[in-house]
């Protein structure tokens, strides 16, 4: 269902409050404006691996969804022991999970939104940005070990527990 | 870390907005507030089963998180299968997600929105609470069947595929 005229204006609103939030954090973007679901693209430093962040801001669901693909691609032999990997990291989350997708071998982090009759304020934003860096920073070198076998899922599972 | 004096604040408006969305709803609850965070209990009569719902209002991390368990033990024979389901059922959904105990055989769904520096309506709890049924629906049935040995994996992927 097509987003209503007050959803695309809401959507705006959220899509510029991003945009602010980053301007005030000093952060290099990218966007896409021509999309239905306009999407905002950046990169975040990191000393171990890039940590690309992509925004969807969807008018018609009222949305904000943060996806940040892990770099990581889970070899075929690895692949169940991910998923079972991936549901511990999820089940230790308060807050967006890990997708697996098992037939591809890739996984993201995703985190989502809601301003359905409410506009949410940079510092949401920033908490979802955050959340995104650190859940990644965390499990990314957990999941590389464990696709590298330099680490069992009992390790894993020790690991995450701390 | 202790939540602040505002962060409590917040929270009780963010508590008491979810109850009087309940009440304008005519939903049956209890609630608990003698803890560190609030707490509420419903149940919600989906097509299938009926849900149990918990709705925490933690202060100090300005979340609202909302979990159901999905009233299925998994037996010890099916559990890395349904791990393998949690991966499926997870991977393109666009809010919340299910968490899956590997060593307990339990899955919930879960799904949280923050409350930092935002004023959450009503509309935003009536969403949480109606995609959370609506995806536990979709989905606990097929749970069910798999962990019962009446659908195979390939099965609950074509299932959740339509």
């Amino acid at each position: 269902m097509p987003a209503t005229e007050q959803q695309l204006r809401m959507g705006e609103k959220v899509f510029s409050t991003i945009c602010n939030m980053l301007d005030a954090n000093g952060f290099r973007y990218e966007t896409d404006t021509s999309r239905s679901d306009p999407m905002i693209t950046l990169s975040l430093k990191s000393d171990i691996f890039p940590v690309k962040v992509i925004i969807f801001v969807r008018p018609e669901r009222e949305l904000v969804s943060f996806y940040t693909p892990v770099q990581l691609k889970v070899p075929e032999d690895k692949r169940v022991e991910i998923a079972l990997a991936v549901t511990m990291a999820n089940e230790r989350l308060i807050d967006g999970c890990f997708d697996y997708t098992l037939f591809k071998g890739e996984l993201r982090f995703r985190i989502t939104a809601g301003f359905i009759g409410s506009l949410p304020d940079q510092e949401q934003f920033r908490y979802m940005l955050g959340f995104s860096e650190s859940a990644v920073k965390r499990f990314t070198e957990l999941f590389l070990m464990l696709t590298k076998s330099v680490m069992t899922l009992e390790q894993f599972y020790e690991a995450i527990a701390k | 870390m202790a939540a602040t004096p505002q962060q409590t604040q917040n929270a009780e408006n963010v508590y008491n907005t979810i109850i009087k969305m309940l009440d304008s709803i005519n939903f049956n609850y209890e609630t608990d507030t003698s803890g560190d965070m609030f707490m509420i209990t419903l149940t919600v009569n989906g097509d299938d089963l009926p849900m149990k719902v918990f709705i925490f209002v933690r202060p100090e991390r300005e979340i609202v998180s909302l979990y159901s368990p999905i009233p299925v033990k998994v037996p010890d024979d099916k559990r890395v299968e349904m791990a393998l389901a949690v991966a499926m059922a997870n991977d393109g959904m666009i809010d919340g997600s299910f968490d899956y105990s590997l060593s307990k055989g339990e899955i919930r769904f879960r799904l949280t929105e923050s409350f930092v520096e935002s004023l959450l309506g009503q509309e935003q709890f009536r969403y949480m609470l109606g995609v959370s049924v609506n995806t536990i629906d979709r989905f606990n049935d097929r749970f069910l069947m798999l962990a019962k040995g009446m659908m195979t994996l390939d099965q609950f992927s074509e299932a959740i595929s339509k």
